[in-house]
């Protein structure tokens, strides 16, 4: 079996156009929760989201830019950035048929799905654009990757609600330490911030109350005074490698991951199950082969919905015993909201700079934490931490549970 | 305008394309027009047009074509 190792990260959403903008705002608790209108004039409750707030940098060709919906440009802007990080050699046809695109995303091409819609029922018309299968297809990020990349390995598409990206990156490791792919681009993107998909969220009663005070503070996990999640935007990608390979290239390895353990609920839609959480968590540890002590650092799913955080806490509790009480545990959907399918993949490049940094970021907002959430959940103020190994949980509707562990790389 | 003239005018706008290396003959995959390029040449013509194009039963291969495709589809 091989080590895999992890030699670039990229990251946008409504933190910032890279990575590093991801640490810098998580660990200062700044939100990315913004203003929301649309201009179609739709009857939308909702007022705020996390939204990119830059123009998604369009890096195609005019020939080939409409077909690719907007989650797909973001998914290439990411893989761009921890491409240029990871900084591989040119690789030969042999090399790029043991490289994999392995790629998490909740609902695919949803702004063309909704402009489909609209040019149907908004504007009366009797057809819509010849591309809007093509860009809709949840698999166009994954196919806009490997046509970039020439990557020519298994690429495979990951729906799995919240936990897309969360599986996308543990598939990837696994391909790499059974030996079936040498290197994998690794995460999810996730762009439905649409009128009909946000009233559709509306629906299920799960989005946050504006804070009247801060909207940009209307998601507070962990908090007594929490009500929900804010919808989020984004993308992130990772650069997987065997350990041999980046080494035998001198490559700059960033953190080694090290669990992967994903298990099922298979109790209800949307309620989540704290076995069912807690038997990823022990897979992971389990995969990882360490000592339940040896986490440090939890970066917690922590949608904000009670029952959300309280499962979550119990999960954590069964799985780590007596430790659970000596974890530091954080949730930064606080402050870039729930991007859904990319949210495991986001998530992960911030606990990875957070590890590398020895900084935990907060769980923002934290003011009055739920006595229920009885953990260390880090309100507000980032904590210095030695953090040898992390993990980032992902659990979603449809009850997919994902636990991933790093180790820091000295 | 004849609907040659037409098809020059709305392929060299849309390619960014020099209006005088157009002829009737010229391919259409010369101009990096493939099967999805000719999809969407043909939707953006229906709305140019503001009527339905047939669907060819010959291949359409050169600008010539396409205009040949428009005026058949013509309204009578």
């Amino acid at each position: 079996m091989n080590r895999v190792v992890i030699t670039g990260v990229g990251a946008l959403s409504s933190l910032g156009v890279n990575a590093q903008s991801h640490f810098d705002c998580s660990i200062n608790g700044i939100s990315g929760v913004r203003p929301l209108s649309f201009a179609s004039g739709a009857s939308v409750q909702t007022t705020i989201a996390a939204t990119i707030e830059q123009d998604v940098p369009d890096l195609l060709n005019r020939n080939v830019t409409n077909m690719f919906d907007r989650v797909s440009h973001i998914a290439w802007n990411a893989v761009k950035e921890a491409l240029t990080q990871a900084n591989l050699p040119d690789l030969e046809e042999k090399d790029l048929t043991r490289s994999g695109i392995f790629w998490g995303t909740g609902f695919g091409g949803a702004q063309t799905v909704e402009k489909g819609f609209q040019e149907l029922y908004l504007k009366g018309k009797s057809r819509v654009h010849p591309f809007t299968i093509i860009s809709a297809m949840p698999n166009g990020p994954s196919a806009l990757i490997s046509l970039q990349t020439k990557f020519n390995g298994p690429s495979i598409t990951y729906s799995t609600a919240c936990a897309s990206s969360a599986h996308a990156v543990g598939e990837a490791y696994r391909q790499i330490k059974y030996g079936l792919c040498d290197r994998a681009i690794a995460g999810g993107s996730e762009a439905m911030i649409e009128p009909g998909f946000v009233v559709a969220w509306e629906a299920l009663r799960t989005l946050a109350n504006v804070d009247p005070e801060n909207p940009s503070s209307s998601c507070k996990p962990f908090s007594i005074k929490r009500s929900g999640f804010v919808l989020g935007e984004g993308g992130a990608a990772l650069v997987f490698e065997s350990y041999e390979s980046a080494k035998l290239r001198g490559a700059n390895i960033l953190a080694e991951i090290v669990g992967y353990g994903t298990s099922t609920d298979a109790v209800h839609i949307t309620k989540p199950d704290p076995k069912g959480q807690s038997n990823a968590i022990l897979m992971a540890l389990s995969d990882a082969h360490i000592d339940p002590t040896e986490i440090t650092y939890i970066n917690a799913h922590g949608t904000a919905t009670t029952v959300g955080d309280l499962a979550e806490i119990e999960s954590i509790k069964i799985a780590f015993k007596d430790h659970a009480k000596k974890l530091a545990i954080s949730s930064t959907k606080a402050i870039h909201g729930h991007t859904f399918g990319a949210a495991g993949a986001l998530e992960l490049v911030i606990t990875l700079l957070a590890q590398r940094n020895g900084i935990a970021p907060p769980t923002a907002f934290l003011e009055e934490q739920d006595p229920a959430c009885d953990l260390d959940c880090i309100p507000i103020k980032a904590r210095e931490l030695d953090m040898p190994y992390v993990m980032s949980n992902s659990f979603a509707f449809g009850g997919s549970n994902v636990s991933l562990i790093l180790k820091r790389f000295d | 305008m004849s609907t040659i003239e037409l098809m020059y005018q709305l392929i060299s706008k849309r390619l960014n394309r020099d209006i005088n290396n157009l002829t009737p003959d010229t391919l259409l995959e010369s101009l990096g027009i493939d099967s999805l390029g000719m999809a969407e040449l043909l939707f953006d013509l229906e709305d140019h047009l503001n009527f339905k194009l047939i669907t060819p039963t010959n291949p359409v291969k050169t600008i010539k074509d396409v205009a040949d495709l428009v005026d058949a589809s013509r309204p009578k």
